[in-house]
């Protein structure tokens, strides 16, 4: 239920939004009856027609006091949508639930709700602007404006259809923004149009930001959330799992999403130890049809007289880990089997990008560290003291060879994986090289 | 009350259809006039000669039922998917939801009106002399209102469920069209059926604009009686029927 009122002074406590016990359960129906036969079919057969539930929200309470900002963040399907569509009155709450909302209230869920392709652009800005909740007079007092701020005053005449969709959000944009709430909701909606329009928009947020507006921002982009918002709420499965000062929620939400990431990074390809055996070279066998042993990874392969049996990520106080900064200590530690003793075995890694750039391939023989002999297990570490890659996905060779560097005994291509997630480190590209700027003038 | 708050909106809302409507043909808004005006040919010389000699102005008497019929069919099918052809202005903002179908009704209302007008000269053409009393005209065009909005609303709210509601629909029109009397005169009916025949509130809405509009004659008090009572009940049932649907219109459309 959702009650309007206005912001009268006889409301001393400052709210403007009173969220109390919100739930909302979805009823997804096993096989969907959207015909009327299909029920009375259904009655006569007796059969029951069974749904599933899904809790979109769970027992959902706070307040949102006048002027504040407020950011809405989680996962996809974290329920921040049905959470902005119920405080919009879109959906209703389950039993139980209430929502408050002082004063007048715009949702920006989508921009231009309502629109006529068929009519034109000046009627569309009429009709649009009464979807918003303006009056005759505050729709003609602000009709220009609109027009000027989204720079289409010369199509006033033309048919909607005929607006590029560029045109089409600056016009829905425009009048949106025009109707002057007290209470924003919007949904991920800032990125319209071009930069330079894209520069308007977010000029426009900070107005409303500026102006006092209390607003509730729905958006993945977590900085935006940060800079924007005072406070933040961070949903899990339909709970408020953090709320609070904005940059704390999202420091929380940052770090949960660090230790998912772990956890699925940390699921590196098991290695399959085909004992009985040895891994069949690439180079054509060319024996007799053998019926199909288990075939060889496409990424691994090796005679197997020494096996790489696992490749683990550490930093350097031992922990365990997949999700580095950049400048931080990088330690890749490779376990190895010898079934023999094999001389001058030659360790080799190599470090590309997911989208292909090789960056890196040492190995010992290059840089003049070549063991003696090896036999039995054991364990090779390949150790960067300061990591030097920016932001991105890093995929890890492990390989293993003979001397001459030509028969590979084990050749794990491409097969571990870790990130770089820095936030505080921004720069584009690959590397980080350390540098310093100065000034001056000549 | 939703009207007031929102007339800026509904009136919009009302143009745009109308609009859309006339702007997306040709012909425009003469498809509005020719509709009503072929049929009534054809229907002419079908039944000219079955009730021509007990029906004078045959002519007049089918087109006045047929544009009353009209605003029944068009106002109720329209508004049935009020609700699901604007999924936008229900799934993305907050609007009562009511508005959506009442402007569908109120633009249906403007294009009957407008029929109407059209069949004004047309009486003069065929030598009836209008009195006085087609200033009951608007009087009868209210009351036919609340029956339609009434229904419309359990019909857009219900159609929203069941998608198959425009095909039950679309019989039940035309089942209606004859179970109406547009075609055959209301004597036709044999006496001890009369009483059930005469539970359609159209089939006295018929009559009452004949009434005024082509025999100068005043209609039956009662007549206007049992027309708002059907109007009152209708709206009510129909506001129900829609209020308890649409707090799951979102999550059905």
């Amino acid at each position: 239920m959702i009650l309007f009122q206005p912001p009268g002074p006889k409301e001393p406590q400052q709210d403007a939004i009173i969220v109390r016990n919100v739930s909302k359960r979805f009823h997804i129906p096993h096989e969907k009856k959207t015909k009327f036969f299909e029920h009375v079919a259904g009655i006569i057969k007796g059969k029951s027609s069974g749904y599933e539930e899904f809790s979109a929200l769970k027992n959902i309470s706070f307040k949102v006091k006048k002027g504040e900002k407020l950011g809405l963040v989680g996962e996809n399907g974290s329920g921040k949508s049905t959470l902005l569509k119920i405080l919009s009155g879109v959906l209703q709450s389950d039993n139980g639930g209430s929502v408050k909302v002082f004063g007048k209230i715009a949702p920006f869920l989508e921009l231009g709700v309502g629109f006529q392709p068929e009519l034109t652009a000046e009627e569309n800005v009429r009709l649009y602007g009464a979807v918003m909740g303006m009056s005759k007079k505050e729709i003609e007092d602000r009709f220009d404006g609109i027009f000027e701020f989204a720079e289409l005053s010369r199509f006033k005449q033309m048919k909607l259809k005929n607006f590029s969709s560029g045109m089409y959000m600056r016009l829905a944009f425009a009048t949106a923004t025009a109707t002057d709430p007290d209470i924003l909701l919007i949904d991920e909606v800032l990125a319209v149009g071009d930069e330079a329009f894209q520069k308007k928009c977010f000029d426009k947020m900070n107005e409303f930001k500026m102006s006092g507006k209390t607003i509730v921002l729905v958006s993945h982009d977590l900085e935006t959330i940060k800079r924007f918002c005072d406070r933040a709420i961070l949903l899990e499965h339909g709970k408020i799992v953090s709320m609070g000062n904005s940059e704390r929620v999202i420091d929380d939400y940052r770090s949960n999403m660090r230790i998912i990431e772990e956890e699925v990074l940390k699921k590196q390809p098991e290695i399959i130890v085909l004992p009985e055996s040895p891994l069949k070279p690439v180079e054509v066998v060319h024996e007799k049809v053998e019926p199909p042993k288990i075939e060889p990874p496409k990424d691994r392969w090796g005679s197997g007289e020494i096996e790489i049996t696992q490749v683990r990520f550490y930093d350097q106080n031992g922990e365990e880990k997949y999700i580095f900064r950049t400048g931080e200590t990088l330690v890749a530690r490779i376990t190895y089997s010898a079934k023999k003793r094999i001389e001058k075995p030659i360790f080799g890694i190599a470090i590309h990008r997911n989208d292909g750039t090789h960056i890196t391939g040492p190995n010992t023989k290059f840089h003049d560290n070549v063991i003696e002999s090896v036999e039995g297990d054991g364990i090779v570490e390949y150790i960067i003291d300061s990591l030097p890659l920016l932001n991105g996905t890093y995929l890890f060779t492990a390989a293993v060879y003979d001397f001459a560097c030509v028969n590979a005994f084990d050749h794990h291509e491409r097969r571990f994986k870790f990130k770089v997630e820095d936030e505080k480190r921004k720069d584009y590209g690959i590397f980080y090289i350390p540098c310093r700027w100065k000034y001056g003038t000549e | 009350m939703y009207f007031l708050d929102y007339k800026e909106l509904i009136k919009n809302l009302v143009i745009s259809d109308l609009k859309t409507k006339y702007s997306s043909s040709i012909l425009g808004f003469a498809w509005s006039m020719l509709n009503p005006l072929l049929m009534m040919l054809v229907l002419y010389f079908v039944f000219s000669n079955v009730f021509k000699s007990t029906q004078e102005h045959f002519a007049l008497y089918l087109l006045i039922g047929i544009t009353a019929w009209r605003f029944f069919a068009m106002g109720t099918s329209m508004a049935m998917s009020s609700i699901v052809g604007k999924a936008s202005l229900v799934t993305k903002i907050f609007i009562p939801r009511e508005i959506l179908t009442l402007s569908v009704v109120l633009s249906a209302l403007v294009s009957s009106l407008l029929e109407f007008l059209v069949l004004i000269p047309l009486l003069f053409i065929f030598g009836v002399t209008p009195s006085l009393m087609i200033l009951l005209f608007p009087l009868l065009h209210i009351l036919y209102f609340p029956i339609v909005y009434g229904i419309a609303l359990a019909l857009a709210s219900l159609y929203v469920y069941y998608r198959d509601m425009n095909q039950i629909w679309d019989v039940l029109i035309q089942i209606g069209f004859f179970l109406s009397p547009i075609v055959y005169p209301l004597s036709l009916i044999p006496e001890n059926y009369r009483f059930y025949y005469m539970l359609n509130p159209i089939t006295r809405l018929i009559e009452m604009y004949r009434d005024v509009l082509l025999y100068n004659k005043l209609p039956e008090l009662m007549d206007l009686g049992i027309v708002i009572l059907y109007g009152i009940v209708l709206l009510i049932l129909g506001s129900l029927l829609f209020r308890k649907l649409s707090s799951r219109f979102a999550e059905e459309i």
